[in-house]
């Protein structure tokens, strides 16, 4: 049977605004044991596929298994690395090239483990989390992509 | 034995379809499940997946129950 337990959802409807990366920065400020962030951005690439550019990508998402992923890879990523805080959100739906997609939020005291944690954790997403991608061409035929 | 089978991504658009149920033989496990996939959709021998149960990645032995929650998972290509 499906365990029934609820994950925290890290899905964003569209594209991640800078706003929203800015105002997350600003909500660490009274966080002082904090020394050090880490922060990563995934941005949709324009990609030349047989003379044909990559206008946007449209994501999908098995989300139950998703949030339980990220909710697992967040919990060994705590275990892993002594962190203060951790932040994760993707996109679903339509993100134009230029974009982003992927907004991975690290802290810690000093910043080893800010960098390592952060690294880790986008490693652990493009390998684990059930997430699709549509790579909308100028012409509006697509691609399915698959991460490297 | 009745399973609920869902279809994500690429495997979704390809079959056109994002989920049916099947009526499979009881005890029946994932690398059987597979083998009745390929048969009921010859074009699916080209794709890779994955087949998740009950929100995890599955072993191909495992032994699939009616109440299971089983999806079938193209590449992933989050980030």
């Amino acid at each position: 049977m499906k365990e029934q337990k609820e994950y925290k959802n890290v899905f964003i409807q569209g594209a991640i605004s800078p706003e929203k990366i800015a105002s997350s920065i600003a909500h660490h400020q009274n966080k002082t044991n904090i020394g050090a962030h880490n922060i990563f951005l995934g941005q949709v690439r324009a990609d030349k596929i047989d003379k044909q550019s990559v206008t946007a990508i449209e994501y999908s998402a098995y989300e139950d298994m998703a949030n339980k992923v990220m909710h697992e890879i967040r919990e060994s990523a705590f275990e892993k690395f002594d962190l203060t805080c951790m932040h994760i959100y993707h996109s679903l739906g339509r993100v134009n090239t230029g974009e982003i997609c992927l907004f991975v939020f690290t802290s810690s005291k000093h910043r080893a483990l800010a960098f390592d944690s952060c690294r880790y954790i986008v490693e652990e997403i493009k390998a684990n989390a059930p997430i699709f991608g549509k790579e909308i061409f100028e012409d509006q035929t697509h691609q399915w992509k698959v991460n490297q | 034995m009745k399973l609920k089978i869902d279809y994500y991504g690429s495997l979704a658009e390809t079959i056109a379809k994002k989920t049916e149920t099947l009526e499979v033989d009881e005890g029946v496990t994932t690398s059987e499940l597979n083998e009745i996939i390929y048969k009921m959709y010859p074009v699916l021998r080209g794709f890779v997946f994955k087949i998740a149960v009950n929100l995890s990645i599955a072993d191909e032995n495992k032994k699939l129950n009616q109440q299971d929650e089983i999806v079938l998972l193209p590449p992933f290509a989050g980030g």
